[in-house]
């Protein structure tokens, strides 16, 4: 059963993966095509501006989750380093617990958000898709983050010592992950 | 309780119990939605989605992304290696050098944290093999690196610009008087440290082996070039000029300096999506939170509180340094850009003080804060970087402190400093 | 009773003189029950984002050019047709105010995404300020037009000649002095504001259209008022339109004259029919795409504007 569900991670961290690595790589496309269009060709790519918007929001919701499985989220580790192995172990799970039902709690918000903008028939205004299309992946982003958060607060419940997340332990030397 | 008391409660908190920041910032909207804004809580997401989409805000996932290929390549050493030729020789020459690096590496990567890294790394072992203490090597290369916060590109900066509706292109050329002022003052500083301790020197470069280093170097140096000319001779706007970056990068990195494969391209653009997600997802839940208090015109209520509308113009800049400062000491910088700026701008404008010399202000504010105990955000990577104690790395951060608030001073009563640059520029 | 009222605009800009009256005029003929509070640009976000705000209910009042609002209704974007507006500014205001074809025929599309159609009003002459002196189509060759982006001012400086070019605000300012572009279009009062006279050297008064904007209520909120209620902001909406009106040709004749003082050497031309004729005739496609584009009832809307404005085909 574990090692299903963790095939099952692993098979979704390759998909969020590419996803992140190719949206910056045709995001640098798309603006410096842009920019050779207007130099050389004296005219621009209309849908230049949407589909980088599209990519940004993409990359946000998709990287989040990704992120929490790497424990790379930026967190104020100050007060949980100076507690005892077991007192930061309790409130280790308190902290990802409480994060896995705020990011569930948004999810259940954003869905109410898409389904506004499905019943709004809204376009955007370059390439006059629905305008629900580029906001897709905010619902899915924050429920697979939340999972990554429960996750993360399983394995601290059942294995010893403290986890960022079920891939990473908390220890000093990863105190860069709590920073960019 | 009102809002605005219950919201500050909920984030300060779960900010130092632990939680993720994204958890602070959404909570405080959540608990506002949910108690006192009789409002669909979808608006929350639709705030959130709006906050990371300007188009200017793709600068920033495309200047970390250059950031990353030259971090991974050679750029960083090559630059010193040019430094150290000229300055090697004059006593606390490789602390000038240091400096220097730093300035140059943060101009190029436009990230403070990528170039305590970048410079850090290879820089710290030299000085201590020069002589000098471990805590003046790790203080000097933080707070130089925070000069790449004033230099351009800067993330901070982009940031304001967006938040603030200031022209970043502007922005951009009003960090670079500071940031030199900033380098001198330190350059200075390290003169009379290298004088008071009795640091070595070493032997005086010829010409030759100087011509050589700018040779090596060259491409790197027109890192800077490249991106403040693009700008300047209008070929690309400020948020383009990321995307070319990323191109010169590759060609320095990938093609020139074959210290990057193609291959591993993709491996960085990954590293780079996920960092990008890191920051921007704070960049929503803050404009939520900004969202939340311009909707209960908190703003207005603290200004007016403080007793600062219509205040003396000085005294707006005053609150702004000190507001800034002490939110950078605890808080992510771009969380505090994103969270205070819209409570200010008003202020500015209503003041008629120059939007640019603030953003520079702050900007500089930001900088400080960051390697300022007890959680700048630059002493944590230093941590972990080099692998010291906290104590051990803050120790010897105070003088250097104290000159880049002195610089922020100055900067109030001096503003040409600043402004010298987009004036002739633009105006 | 609190109602919130945001527009796009800064403090002491057309809509925030609009909004700062309605304000006044409600309070006044309440006697103070209801409270309106103002919010300007940026303070909720984006255009996009204060027009979801309303049909959300969260403010009660809002500001959205058709640009915009295209994007919720997209009849609206006829407004951005090329020599649509009469060239005279009586017959521009009286049809604004009181169309038929606007507050009973577009009103309904705008009720089915939850939005009250309130009013519509002129904010000033879209000008062009550009580099290069243009008074004819052949004269746009090669000159970069920054545009938003939206096809149809994409598809209508296309016709006209000119290379468009899509930039956000921000950038424009910049975008000028470097010479990423070479023009750009805005109400007078907006040019002064942002200072693009500049970083540009002939301002032209070209008629091809007037920067409208619409100021709408959600829908149930307003259904939802008191017949007296309703009856009073009946009364505000004919109070401003008269005040509007003259408050942006002020607004805008003093911008201009600040203009013309801090930069005497600026070339201001106002077009002649003949030269306005070349321009709308090199446009003339345009509403027949945009109705192609969009469908629905844009093609009766467009020709019943027409016909009350007086430019018809
Ligand atoms: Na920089
Ligand atoms: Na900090």
């Amino acid at each position: 059963m574990l090692s299903v569900l963790k095939r099952l991670d692993d098979g979704l961290s390759v998909v969020e993966r590419q996803l992140l690595g190719w949206s910056i790589v045709i995001m640098a496309v798309n603006t410096v095509a842009n920019v050779i269009m207007r130099l050389g060709f004296s005219s621009s790519i209309f849908f230049s501006e949407e589909l980088n918007q599209f990519l940004i929001i993409l990359v946000t919701f998709v990287g989040i989750s990704e992120a929490a499985r790497m424990g790379r989220h930026i967190r104020m580790s100050a007060f949980t380093d100076m507690l005892g192995p077991q007192a930061s172990k309790i409130m280790m799970i308190i902290i990802t617990l409480g994060t896995a039902a705020l990011l569930f709690l948004l999810a259940w918000y954003s869905i109410g958000y898409v389904s506004s903008l499905i019943q709004s028939n809204r376009l955007t205004p370059a390439l006059r898709i629905p305008y629900y299309f580029t906001v897709l992946i905010v619902p899915f982003g924050l429920t697979v983050t939340g999972i990554q958060f429960v996750l993360a607060a399983a394995t601290n419940i059942f294995r010893p010592g403290t986890h960022l997340s079920y891939r990473v332990e908390d220890t000093f030397s990863d105190a860069d992950d709590h920073h960019l | 309780m009102d809002l605005g008391t219950t919201i500050l409660i909920v984030m300060l908190v779960l900010l130092v119990l632990g939680f993720p920041m994204m958890v602070p910032l959404t909570m405080a909207s959540v608990v506002a939605f949910t108690f006192y804004m009789p409002i669909d809580p979808k608006i929350l997401i639709q705030q959130m989605v709006t906050g990371i989409s300007p188009v200017a805000l793709i600068a920033v996932p495309m200047f970390i992304f250059a950031a990353d290929i030259v971090t991974k390549g050679h750029t960083a050493n090559r630059l010193i290696d040019l430094a150290m030729t000229f300055v090697g020789h004059v006593r606390g020459g490789l602390a000038v050098t240091t400096a220097l690096g730093c300035t140059m590496f943060g101009a190029v990567s436009g990230s403070t944290q990528a170039t305590v890294v970048a410079m850090g790394g290879p820089l710290r072992p030299k000085m201590l093999k020069a002589g000098y203490k471990d805590s003046f090597a790790m203080a000097l290369i933080i707070n130089a690196s925070d000069i790449a916060f004033l230099i351009p590109p800067s993330i901070g900066m982009i940031v304001f610009g967006v938040v603030g509706k200031v022209s970043i292109g502007e922005l951009f050329l009003a960090g670079i008087g500071p940031g030199i002022l900033i380098l001198l003052m330190f350059s200075a500083y390290c003169v009379f440290y290298a004088k008071r301790n009795n640091i070595p020197t070493i032997p005086r470069m010829s010409w030759a082996e100087r011509g050589k280093a700018i040779v090596n170097a060259g491409p790197a140096i027109m890192f800077p070039v490249l991106i403040v000319g693009g700008i300047y001779l209008g070929w690309v706007s400020p948020t383009e000029v990321a995307a070319v970056s990323v191109v010169y990068a590759i060609i320095l990195e990938v093609m020139i300096f074959k210290s990057v494969k193609w291959s591993e391209l993709l491996e960085i653009a990954r590293s780079t999506g996920l960092i990008t997600a890191v920051v921007f997802i704070l960049v929503g839940a803050g404009t939520t939170f900004s969202f939340v208090i311009s909707f209960a015109q908190i703003p207005q209520h603290v200004i007016g509180a403080l007793g600062l509308e219509g205040a003396n113009s000085y005294l707006i800049l005053a609150a702004i340094c000190i507001a800034f400062f002490i939110g950078c000491m605890f808080v992510d910088p771009i969380v505090v850009i994103l969270v205070l700026t819209p409570i200010f701008m008003p202020l500015v404008r209503d003041a008629g003080l120059d939007p640019v010399l603030v953003g520079t202000l702050v900007t500089l504010q930001v900088a400080i804060g960051s390697a300022t105990p007890p959680f700048g955000c630059d002493i944590f990577t230093a941590i972990a970087i080099f692998r010291r104690p906290y104590y051990e790395v803050i120790r010897g951060t105070p003088p250097f402190i104290f000159m880049l608030l002195l610089a922020a001073v100055i900067l109030v009563f001096v503003p040409q400093i600043a402004l010298f640059l987009p004036t002739m520029a633009f105006r | 009773e609190e109602w919130k009222f945001a527009h796009e605009e800064s403090p002491g800009d057309v809509q925030d003189l609009y909004a700062q009256e309605f304000k006044r005029l409600v309070e006044e003929k309440t006697n103070g029950d209801v409270t309106v509070t103002v919010y300007t640009y940026g303070q909720l976000g984006t255009e996009n984002d204060i027009t979801e705000l309303t049909t959300a209910g969260a403010v009660q009042f809002s500001n959205a050019s058709p640009g915009h609002l295209g994007t919720f209704v997209p009849e609206i974007q006829v407004f951005g047709v090329p020599y649509l507006l009469s060239q005279d500014n009586e017959v521009n205001k009286e049809v604004l105010s009181s169309s038929p074809t606007i507050y009973e025929g577009l009103s309904k599309d705008f009720e089915s995404k939850g939005l009250k159609l309130y009013t519509m009003y002129p904010e000033g002459e879209m000008v062009w300020t550009t580099k290069k002196k243009v008074t004819q189509p052949s004269e746009f060759d090669g000159v970069k037009f920054r545009v938003m982006t939206s096809p149809i001012l994409i598809e209508s400086y296309e016709s006209f000649g000119a290379d468009p070019v899509a930039l956000p605000w921000g950038e424009v300012y910049s975008g000028l002095q470097t010479s990423v572009i070479d023009a750009q279009v805005n109400p007078i009062f907006f040019i002064e504001s942002a200072k693009f006279y500049e970083v540009t050297d002939y301002l032209i008064y070209a008629g091809q259209q007037q920067y409208t904007t619409t100021v709408v209520s959600n829908a149930a909120f307003y259904e939802g008022l008191s017949d007296e209620r309703k009856e009073m902001l009946k009364e505000v909406k004919s109070e401003l339109d008269d005040f509007i009106y003259e408050a942006q040709q002020k607004a805008n004749a003093e911008a201009l004259d600040r203009i013309k003082k801090a930069k005497p050497e600026i070339e201001v031309i106002r077009l002649n029919d003949e030269q306005r004729a070349a321009f709308k005739e090199a446009s003339a496609g345009i509403g027949d795409s945009l109705v192609k584009e969009v469908g629905g009832d844009t093609e009766e809307v467009l020709k019943a504007l027409r016909k009350e404005f007086g430019t018809e085909m």
